[in-house]
């Protein structure tokens, strides 16, 4: 990111940098060579009066080279171009005049002398001069007339020449000075440039690094939490208030996402625990009565009592298993029934289903007794169940099936878990909000750390109690936990060891 | 027959189970007692002294895996595990704290005849109950230790100290794992409970030299059966 930056930093600067050097090479050059034009003027201005003199004279007396500027040479030449003589001053190489001058000049004279503007000859950074051409005029000049003689053409072009032009002088000034400040100052302007360009990539990346810092946070965390630490949230942080809706956004995201997550581990694990406990409930009956089997196989002459107690065991485990898949198959069957409109439409009553549910007791009961709201059920056949003082005529959104099963379980439940002597009692309720009822048993209750687990698949409060007496198979109550809240209701549980238990279902009053 | 029988306790809190094995084992030949949990297997073991351990691991009160922990320090009994669990995990868990082998239920009854089999061949080669160690036998059967054929006269705590050194022959035995193997974790008695019992045997050995006998000072005993020039 930072790298990136940077780059686009570089190329800016490059950009900048270049355009800037270009402008400042070019004034500089335009302010130099404009002095030196001025030099050249000024020199034409310091020896035109005796210009013609020498040239007609074809010699320069040399005091007369004082008044050239040093370096600077003047180069005179007959109107046909051919070169007369050249002065130059003192203070500079002679090789300093350009080769071109001791050659018929390239150029035409006459319109450099008319154009009266200084020009730039030469190739290289040594032989680089800037001319100034200017016309000899020789004031007592006395034109004589041969045909053949060039001096007499007068007209030229068009333009009229009222003196007579008797030769050129070509003022020159070498370049090289000019050139090396040029060059100079060219070589110490990319040099700055790259300093600072150095300097300041240093700058900005420093400069860059603290508003980057939540990003490059942002990005750390995020190869963790890709590594599995889900748990894990973007570190709040001083910055921008975009980088803050940002982190916000990642971080509601990265909850969801954990969240979603969680539900499905969580429904894995349970998943996962379902089968090892179904597993084993399968099994530990099945290993007894394989072994039993093998057992009585290998040995022939058992006696009839010892024969007689391991066939009750193998049927009352075989028993075991069909309950098992019964259980199993009742739980599918849930979680396969979609609630929707038609739990609205159910009416059961406890008045329709108690007829047929009590009888089924009448063994196991035994003497315990089975009351609903104080009256007890023992002699059902010759009760009203319909009277109001009973209050079971409240119709609840479930099948008649649905609601033998939760009511069968329940009690079922409250024998296994009572004495001989226990009262199991049925008490419905009815208020603003909804409608209930319990099963309260008086046995020895459950303790309060087995309370969270009691609708779970599976578990036994007591287990070793249980398998020896009981005929559960650890899914009675979490049948009824799914059948209920299938059909919207709510099963809570009231217990303190030795106090009993008190199975709550209730329905609220929009689904009744 | 009935003082020759090899002894099986069986832990398992599936009443069921505990029907099965005890009839299966009993027409085996074998003297059978059950427990329903951990804690009533730890009673029963110190006076049932069984020679292999039918454990399950899901149980009540005390689980199988605690009860394995616990077992060797009272018992040289061999633990076969039997349950339902069956993943990697469980298997090597239970092997890792000492059961001696592992049986996934359900089983055929024979594989774990079979298995109890070779837990007691590897202390009885013949599954007589005998057993030589240097120059002594050991006669589990009869209770009765032998040296160089000659029955030693021991009382049943000589025998059990005396036993308990010849199973761990030239490994040296901490005061304190002597302590717990042979008078339990409640004993209250004297530390040099055990210094009056090891003069005893030396006694009832010939063993005046410390020979046979040795004392390792600071760390316990060693019963030595390999001719050694220490």
């Amino acid at each position: 990111m930072v790298g990136q930056l940077l780059v686009r930093f570089w190329v800016c600067h490059i950009i900048f940098f270049t355009i800037i050097g270009a402008i400042q090479y070019q004034s500089l050059k335009e302010s130099l060579y404009l002095s030196v034009e001025q030099n050249l003027y000024s020199d034409y201005q310091s020896i035109k009066n005796n210009m013609s003199e020498w040239f007609l004279n074809s010699k320069v007396p040399p005091e007369r080279l004082a008044e050239l500027r040093p370096g600077n040479f003047v180069a005179f030449y007959y109107p046909n171009s051919r070169l007369s003589f050249i002065i130059h001053s003192y203070g500079r190489p002679i090789e300093a005049i350009p080769d071109c001058l001791h050659e018929p000049l390239p150029f035409d004279l006459y319109d450099k002398a008319i154009s009266n503007e200084p020009f730039l000859v030469g190739n290289t950074k040594e032989n680089r001069y800037m001319l100034l051409v200017k016309p000899i005029i020789a004031s007592n000049y006395v034109p004589y007339e041969t045909p053949d003689d060039p001096f007499s053409n007068f007209m030229r072009r068009n333009i009229t020449v009222y003196f007579p032009i008797v030769g050129y002088a070509v003022i020159g000034e070498p370049l090289y000075h000019a050139d090396s400040i040029l060059e100079g100052n060219f070589y110490s302007y990319v040099f700055n440039a790259l300093i600072i360009l150095l300097i300041s990539t240093v700058l900005t990346a420093f400069a860059l690094q603290k508003p980057l810092e939540p990003l490059i946070a942002i990005s750390s965390t995020a190869r963790k939490i890709a590594g599995g630490r889900y748990d894990l949230r973007l570190p709040e942080m001083k910055t921008s208030s975009e980088i803050m809706q940002l982190r916000e956004a990642l971080n509601h995201m990265l909850g969801q996402m954990e969240h979603a997550l969680n539900t499905e581990r969580e429904a894995k694990d349970r998943m996962a625990r379902f089968i090892a406990d179904a597993s084993h409930e399968l099994r530990t009956p099945l290993t007894s009565i394989r072994g039993f089997l093998e057992i009585l196989l290998r040995n022939k002459n058992l006696d009839q009592n010892t024969l007689d107690s391991a066939h009750q065991t193998m049927l009352i485990e075989t028993e075991r298993l069909i309950r098992l898949a019964e259980g199993l198959l009742a739980l599918n069957r849930i979680s396969e029934e979609e609630p929707g409109e038609e739990g609205a439409n159910l009416q059961t009553s406890l008045q329709d289903v108690l007829p047929e549910i009590v009888p089924l007791f009448t063994t196991l009961l035994g003497k315990r007794s089975l009351l609903l709201n104080g009256q007890n059920l023992k002699d059902i056949d010759k009760l009203d169940l319909s009277h109001p003082t009973l209050g079971c005529s409240r119709p609840l959104p479930l099948k008649a099936d649905e609601l033998k099963q939760i009511l069968y379980n329940l009690i079922h439940n409250a024998i296994q878990h009572t004495e001989t002597n226990g009262v199991i009692e049925i008490i419905t309720a009815e208020d603003k909000t909804g409608y209930s009822f319990t099963v309260k048993d008086n046995g020895k209750g459950i303790p309060a750390e087995d309370l969270p687990y009691i609708f779970d698949r599976f578990f036994r409060g007591d287990r070793s109690r249980s398998h020896a007496k009981s005929q559960s198979c650890g899914l009675g109550l979490a049948i009824v936990s799914e059948l209920v809240k299938l059909r919207g209701g709510r099963i809570t549980v009231q217990s303190a060891p030795g106090a009993g238990a008190s199975f709550i279902v209730s329905f609220p009053i929009k689904t009744v | 027959m009935a003082a020759n029988k090899f002894k099986i306790l069986v832990v398992d809190d599936d009443p069921a189970i505990c029907q099965m094995l005890s009839l299966g084992l009993t027409n085996e030949g074998y003297e059978v007692k059950t427990a329903d949990n951990g804690e009533t297997a730890l009673q029963i073991i110190p006076e049932f002294e069984p020679h292999v351990i039918i454990l399950d691991i899901m149980m009540p009160v005390m689980d199988g895996y605690e009860l394995c922990e616990a077992v060797p320090a009272i018992s040289g009994a061999s633990i076969i595990m039997l349950t339902a669990k069956d993943a990697p995990k469980d298997i090597v868990k239970g092997l890792r704290l000492g059961a001696n082998d592992y049986l996934v239920k359900p089983f055929h009854f024979e594989e774990l005849l079979a298995r109890i089999e070779v837990q007691l061949r590897n202390r009885f080669p013949d599954l007589t109950g005998k057993r030589t160690i240097g120059r002594f036998t050991i006669d589990e059967m009869k209770k009765t230790i032998s040296l160089d054929g000659k029955v030693l006269h021991l009382s049943p705590t000589e025998y059990k100290l005396l036993s308990y050194l010849l199973w761990n022959a030239n490994q040296t035995l901490s005061k304190d794992k002597i302590l717990i193997h042979i008078w339990g974790y409640d004993f209250e008695g004297e530390d040099n409970i055990i210094e009056v019992y090891i003069r005893y045997l030396r006694e009832k050995l010939g063993d005046s030299e410390h020979k046979l006998i040795k004392t390792i000072r600071g760390l316990g005993y060693r019963l030595q059966t390999e001719e050694t020039n220490t």
